[in-house]
Order: C-alpha cells, then structure tokens, then sequence
C-alpha cells in the first residue's frame, strides 16, 4: 500500500491536468476576491467567506482530473502491472482514492490560500469564528469527497479513457446543476410566506440536503448553514456507498 | 476531400450518441418552448421563441462531448495515418472533419428550430427568426472550429475531451466573470467588453437569450462578422499546426 501511495504521489504532482486544475483554482478566488474588494466601500471590513468562492468549480475540476489520473492507468497498462505485483484490488482502489482525495484538498487549500492573497491584505484579516470556519471547511471537503468518490466510480468502470472522462464531466455536471437548482427552490420557497407543502418541495428538500453541489452555495451564501450536520451525515452515506459500489464492481472487473 | 467527408458521414449517421442527441434535441427544445412559460420563471419574455433560444444552449453543450467523442477515434483507430497513406493532403482532412461537424450541427439546429416552431404558441416576426438561427449557425461553427482545432492536434484522447468540454464550462463562466467586470468599467470599456464577450461562441448566445443583460447586446451584423472572423482564423491557425504535427 505504502509503495502504490508513494507511486500515485508522484504520478500526482507530475500530472498535468492536475497542475492546470490548480491553476484555475487559484485564477478563479482570485478574480472574485479582486472583484470583492473593488466593490467593498471603504468601511467596510474584512471580507468574511471569500475564500469559499472558488469551491463552486471543484466539481467540474475533480471530474476531469479524477477521469484523467485513473485512465492514465488503464490506458498505459499500468493497473496490470499493479495486479502482476500482487496488490490487491482493494489496496489499489483505496490507494487511488487517497491520492485523489489528496489532489482534492490540495485544490480546497490553493483556493482559500489564493482568494485570502489578495482579501487579506486589501481588506484585513478575517473576523470568522475560528470554530466555524473548521465546521464549513470540513463540510466543502466532504462534498469535494463525495464528487471525487463519483468521479472514482465512473473512471474505473470505464475503460475507454475519453469515455470515462466524457461520462465524469456529464455526471458532475448533472449533480452541479441539480444542486443549484435545489438550492434556488428551497431558499425561494423560504422567502414566501408559508404554503402547502407540495411533493415537489419534499424532493427539492432532499436534493438539497444530498447534493454537494447545493451544500457548497449553502456555506457560500449562509457560511454554516442550518442543516449542517445532517448534510455532513448525507455526505458521509454517499461516500460510503459510493465507495462499496466501486470497490465492490473494481473487484469484479475483467482486466484485460 | 470528398471521400474523407463522405466517410465521415457515414461514420456520423450510424453513430448511435448522435441520434439520441437528435431525439434529445428535439424533446428538450419541444418541452422547453411549451411549458418553460407557464412557470414564470423569466420576466422578460415576449415571445415563446425566446425560451427555444434558451434551449438553443444544448447545441455547443451537446458538441462539446459529442466532437471529441466522435473525432478521438482518428487517433486511437490510426485512421489518420491511413488516410495520410492514401495520399490525402493534410488540409483535405482537416477541412472534411471540420465540415462534416458543420454538417451535424446544421442537423441539430434544423432539429431544434423544427421543435421550436411547432411547439412556440407565439412567434416574433420571421425576420427575427431567420436572424436569430443564422446567428447561431454562425456561432455554433466558431464554437465547433475550435473544438475540432483541439481535437485535430492533440492525441491524448482523455485530454481532449476534457479540453473540449471543460472550454464549453469556462467559457460560460468567462462570459459572466466579464459581465462581472462590465458593472465596475465605463461605458466606453464596457463597450469594447461587449465585443469581446460576443467573440466567445458562449457570450453571443447570452447576448441573444431571455436571460442577458442588455449591457452585452451589439448590433446583429457585428456578431455575423466576429463570428465568421472566429471561424476563419480559428480554422486557419488550426489546420496550420495539423500540417506542422508528427503523427505517429
């Protein structure tokens, strides 16, 4: 385990969709702390929470390196190998699931690192709870997680590299648009006085509690969002399941 | 060039992705066109052609995946080094592949503008109409000249599906960082901004939906003339680094 880790880093910072993805990381935080401070009137304190902003792109950015990363190995024989060594398919799904998990906190970090760059010094130091900047940050790690776990799943079940990575994006981009789009029907359904709850409302309710995607614009808009623990608790069931299905489906998998 | 396109072609028509996109095409465009109204989500609507040009975004999404899906298999199978065996200029297949994805996106927009005009219970003048799907021709074949430049020239099959899809992702965001930018500038750079975000196939589409800020409208000639610029020299510069690439 501890060599195929050892391997996967170094595949990891050499990778360069990697690389280009912590790039655009950093671009994006940056552009919106820029855009921030500009429209910040002169008294008017630190920018609390801009440091989330970026998070919003972590989706599209893990589909595409989790799919890349994964392929990589199918595609140059190297999972053979892997198996030829004697690893087993469990060592080997879980050490690429901790790279990539690695590659998606290093994202989360260069994000905050890149927005504060410029909001720190431009509007002062943050005047956050310490306790609920941890408690938010851990809530976007889970959600990256989840999209990670699901980018995982995809890439391994898929051989052919452009259809794993076509396949990744279509997904994240479907559980990106469900979440916005239940996060706008729960906080426009707040904003109205009290009606009948329709089935409709239930559903959206759920997707917005579920999806990563809706939890990410809840820390951005709301910083700790009321619901945070049972959202950290859906998180946590998706992940597991996620990563039962893959390994249980990778185990069983013809390897050619 | 004819053969290469020809076979492309009968490659395209048998694939099994384009023609859902088809069918989706239509259902999505259809569905949208006829209820989208009823939910009042939009305010500034006057016609129901305004929700079709809503739809009309699938279009490049849809091409986004659908390109680098359909053209990988040029690398991957060595049809392109089969075709270059044959004698075939490298110019005749860029431009066969480049006109063989017009060809299908000229498919689609017939699809959608079909869905549209039979589902729409109101209609705006045809001259609009007609102005509005040449526009998205146009743009929707800026948009393709890029995706096949990256699809022609990079052999990394993952990558370019990635490059491709994720170009249709920024461009969007591009597009609204810009209009971001354009409520801080003056008039006068929010002019020049203006343009520039109808450059980017993404920006004319928001320019022309429901759903823009009036901030981004130019007149209709300068988005025909910045989108055939687009297509000339994204077109040229791409088929020149395909004659310059080493396949292997």
């Amino acid at each position: 385990m501890i060599n195929l880790l050892s391997v996967g880093y170094s595949k990891l910072f050499k990778n360069l969709a990697f690389k280009v993805n912590l790039l655009i990381m950093a671009l994006i935080p940056m552009f919106f702390s820029a855009v921030a401070v500009v429209k910040n009137p002169p008294d008017g304190g630190p920018l609390n929470g801009i440091y989330n902003t970026g998070m919003i792109f972590i989706g599209i950015m893990i589909g595409a390196f989790v799919s890349l990363y994964i392929s990589q190995d199918y595609t140059e024989k190297t999972i053979n190998n892997k198996i030829m060594a004697g690893y087993s398919r469990i060592e080997i799904y879980f050490a690429d699931l901790i790279v990539t998990l690695s590659g998606a906190l290093i994202m989360q970090l260069v994000c905050i690192a890149a927005a504060s760059l410029i909001a720190i010094p431009a509007c002062g130091m943050y005047t956050d709870a310490i306790g609920d900047v941890v408690r938010s940050q851990l809530l976007l790690f889970l959600t990256a997680t989840v999209y990670t776990v699901v980018a995982l799943f995809i890439s391994t079940a898929i051989n052919s590299k452009a259809y794993a990575v076509a396949v990744s994006l279509i997904t994240v981009m479907i559980m990106l648009m469900a979440g916005i789009g239940a996060y706008d029907a729960v906080t426009r359904a707040d904003e109205v006085p009290a009606q009948e709850v329709t089935t409709m409302d239930k559903v959206f309710d759920t997707l917005y509690l579920v999806l990563p995607q809706s939890q990410m614009y809840a820390v951005m808009n709301e910083g700790i969002p009321a619901e945070c623990a049972v959202m950290m608790g859906c998180d946590a069931a998706t992940i597991t399941v996620m990563t039962a299905l893959g390994l249980m489906m990778f185990k069983r998998k013809d390897i050619k | 060039m004819k053969d290469i396109f020809m076979a492309h072609m009968g490659r395209l028509l048998k694939q099994k992705f384009f023609i859902a996109g088809m069918v989706l095409a239509f259902v999505i465009t259809y569905w949208v066109t006829a209820n989208v109204g009823s939910m009042g989500i939009l305010h500034n609507i006057s016609t129901d052609f305004d929700f079709s040009l809503l739809a009309s975004l699938g279009i490049p999404a849809f091409f986004s995946v659908f390109t680098p899906l359909f053209l990988s298999a040029e690398y991957k199978g060595g049809t392109i080094r089969n075709k270059l065996i044959c004698g075939k200029s490298r110019s005749s297949i860029y431009f066969a592949t480049l006109i063989t994805m017009t060809v299908a996106m000229l498919m689609m927009t017939a699809v959608w503008a079909a869905a549209a005009l039979i589902s729409a219970k109101t209609l705006p003048d045809a001259g609009f109409i007609v102005a509005s799907i040449v526009k998205i021709i146009l743009y929707n074949t800026a948009n393709l000249a890029f995706l096949v430049l990256i699809c022609m020239n990079i052999t990394n099959e993952g990558a370019v599906t990635a490059i491709d899809f994720m170009s249709f992702q920024f461009s969007f965001t591009a597009v609204l960082m810009m209009q971001m930018i354009m409520g801080m500038t003056s008039s006068g750079a929010g002019k020049v901004i203006a343009y520039i975000i109808n450059l980017i196939p993404i920006g004319q589409w928001l320019s022309i939906s429901a759903i823009s800020d009036e901030s981004t409208h130019i007149p209709g000639a300068a988005q025909l003339i910045l989108s055939v610029i687009m297509i000339v020299l994204i077109s040229v510069y791409g088929s020149r680094m395909f004659a310059k690439k080493d396949i292997k």
